[in-house]
């Protein structure tokens, strides 16, 4: 078993190609999306919850392209230097999801 | 429902990853928040509601008999709507404090950050109509209050006399030695009550 990797602030223009590739969305809800996948990273799985509203009078019209930024949210490890409050390995990128009537 | 695929978004810097950590901030915590906005909006209506409830003791008629027909009727309609509309708004609002109060079936719930956003949404549909149903309960109430202090009062009863002088009609002021005195159209009249040969009370006078 491989030690975890040491947490650090990190993208790559690759994350967000390995993630479109690897990753799955489904919609749970309307409006409330689950996009699960392995961090391109450190590699332990992650769901990320993306949601068109959120309480605080914060409201987002429901597009049907949205991006959105990603961070690393394993639980898995406990990466080495990871201050506290934070989650996952610091690995983060952008993610552009699209949606089409079925 | 919709089919989402996935794309590489534009090239990420630090201000992507500070939405990130915002967003999930945000969805972590909402539940937590709206929870205890409900709780707020709960204390703010309740208050206000028994100031109003004080403020219609204050002056004015109290009474609904005291109110010509069919207002009394009108007023208890409204009162009636007004109570229905706060039963349904505490509850809500309690709804959107404290949680359903029943079980919900394991299929229907999603776990996590999701399954708290489920109950932030209908805890945010429960506070929106729990405050809307308060303030109309706000408003009825202070529109039967305005109704029983300023709607047209009931008339006094009325007392037709006939006479072989004449037909008196009038509210009753007093009966003294065989006389009664009416007030009518034309000013207090005195009735010999042994001349009367006819009475309808209740009547409406001209």
């Amino acid at each position: 078993m491989t030690d975890p990797l040491p947490y650090l602030e990190t993208t790559d223009p690759a994350y967000g190609e390995q993630a479109a590739s690897s990753f799955a969305v489904e919609e749970v809800t309307p409006g409330a999306l689950r996009v699960c996948g392995p961090c391109p990273r450190c590699g332990d799985p992650i769901e990320v919850p993306v949601v068109t509203r959120v309480y605080r009078g914060r409201r987002r019209a429901a597009g049907e392209t949205m991006s959105v930024p990603i961070d690393c949210t394993c639980e898995g490890h406990d990466h080495p230097g990871r201050p506290d409050g934070r989650a996952g390995c610091g690995a983060y990128w952008n993610l552009t999801l699209r949606g089409e009537p079925r | 429902m919709t089919r989402w695929s996935l794309t590489p978004g534009p090239p990420a810097g630090p201000a992507d990853l500070q939405r990130a950590q915002d967003r999930e901030r945000l969805l972590r915590t909402q539940l937590e928040r709206i929870r205890a906005n409900a709780k707020a909006w709960r204390s703010g209506l309740g208050a206000i509601l028994v100031a109003l409830a004080g403020f219609s003791l204050i002056k004015g008629r109290s009474d609904l008999t005291e109110l010509a027909r069919p207002w009394p009727a009108v007023v208890g309609a409204v009162l009636g709507v007004s109570f229905a509309a706060g039963a349904v708004a505490a509850l809500s609002l309690l709804r959107a404090a404290y949680g359903r109060p029943w079980m919900s079936k394991m299929k229907d719930v999603l776990p996590g950050v999701l399954g708290d956003h489920q109950e932030t949404v209908a805890a945010a549909r429960a506070l929106m109509l729990g405050v809307a149903l308060a303030l109309t309960c706000a408003v009825l109430l202070l529109v039967a209050v305005g109704l029983t202090w300023y709607g047209p009062a009931r008339d006094e009863p009325e007392l037709r006399v006939v006479t072989p002088h004449g037909t008196y009609c009038g509210t009753v002021i007093q009966v003294a030695s065989g006389t009664l005195t009416l007030k009518t159209a034309d000013g207090q009249v005195g009735v010999d009550l042994r001349t009367a040969v006819g009475m309808q009370p209740g009547a409406a006078c001209p």
